[in-house]
């Protein structure tokens, strides 16, 4: 899929749906965020693919995401916000950036985020790490996805709260390869 | 004359309610900007602004349509106030495509968020919203391809408009489901 479809399948999938009761907290604030700034020298490429969703654009993507799934919508409206990014790489650049994804998935872990998911093979680099700093509830999560193609490099942080359970709605609502079967 | 009596007519009723029509400051201006920023220069072929009149007034005409389908467009237009269009010829093509508009002191001044940006073959796509009492107010979308830039801004309560279609749409299903 390249970042023009994953892009029009995101915003008509949330479009297709308004978020509710977001409070003033900023979204930077929550335990899930995370700071895409950080990749900027990780990646050491310009972004191809940027989505933001979050406070009043969130609710009303959740608003017209009920049109065809309520359980979607609501799981929307517990969110604090999604951000995804994606890059166009060629084969030697992905493969330089899997070796410096690997240890900012590390310290994440050493920072409190838990390793969930963890892919490594010719094609599919894929490492899922969650937030989850009340014991209770999963408040964020992390996906860094490096596929095969030159147009699948894509990064999503999901803030929030978050029923694992619901991770596989989001990815095939969405088209996140990498959440579809969860 | 009598041949003509329409299209006066409908001029008559018409340009009453276009603003501004051929010129716009703001949509302007965001081309200044982005010129200066991709280091291109780009030549108007055409500016456009329907403002809020038109939109009330087609409202008003839609909402006395007896017809179901158009009292809904009848209230989706009554939350949108205006909408400005700018298309432009690439003279100079750009130098970069790097426009990051949070860096952009107009837009990161007046409250303009990035929701997404693309970059695909060529052509780049940014859409960008600006909230007003926690309610997404204004939308803009920035298309820059080999040949053109596009520049729209639609101004409005545009949650609301969402959440009209979402409750016109679950009114419908209700009914299917009877």
């Amino acid at each position: 899929m390249t970042h023009r479809q994953f892009l029009l399948a995101l915003l008509i999938g949330l479009l297709a749906i308004p978020a509710g009761s977001a409070s003033a907290q900023r979204i930077e604030d929550y335990p899930g965020y995370f700071d895409f700034r950080q990749l900027e020298d990780v990646v050491g490429a310009e972004t191809t693919l940027e989505v933001n969703f979050k406070g009043a654009i969130l609710r009303m993507a959740a608003e017209a995401a009920r049109i065809e799934d309520d359980t979607l919508a609501d799981m929307l409206l517990k969110l604090r916000g999604i951000q995804v990014r994606g890059y166009s790489l060629d084969r030697s650049a992905r493969k330089a950036l899997e070796d410096r994804i690997g240890p900012l998935a590390s310290q994440l872990a050493a920072d409190g985020w838990d390793r969930v998911v963890r892919v490594r093979d010719d094609d599919e680099f894929v490492e899922m790490l969650i937030r989850d700093t009340t014991g209770e509830r999963v408040e964020g999560m992390m996906v860094f996805v490096i596929g095969g193609g030159d147009n699948e490099t894509v990064f999503v942080n999901i803030v929030g709260e978050i029923d694992p359970e619901d991770i596989g709605r989001l990815g095939r609502r969405f088209r996140i390869g990498a959440l579809e079967d969860l | 004359m009598k041949r003509h009596l329409p299209i006066a007519l409908a001029l008559g009723i018409l340009l009453p309610t276009l603003t501004g029509c051929i010129y716009s400051r703001e949509i302007t201006h965001i081309r200044q900007d982005v010129e200066k920023i991709l280091d291109a220069r780009f030549e108007r072929e055409f500016v456009m602004t329907v403002g809020p009149r038109m939109f009330r007034t087609a409202s008003w005409i839609a909402g006395r349509v007896p017809d179901v389908y158009a009292q809904m467009a009848s209230d989706y237009v009554r939350e949108i106030d205006k909408v400005k269009v700018g298309v432009y010829r690439v003279e100079d093509h750009p130098r970069t495509t790097e426009l990051r508009m949070e860096k952009v002191r107009r837009f990161s001044r007046s409250g303009w968020e990035t929701l997404a940006r693309v970059e695909d073959a060529g052509d780049n796509v940014w859409v960008l919203y600006r909230e007003k009492y926690d309610n997404v107010r204004d939308m803009l979308v920035l298309v820059l391809s080999n040949d053109e830039l596009v520049i729209v801004k639609v101004e409005g309560h545009l949650n609301e408009l969402v959440r009209l279609a979402a409750a016109d749409a679950a009114f419908f299903k209700d009914l299917s489901d009877l």
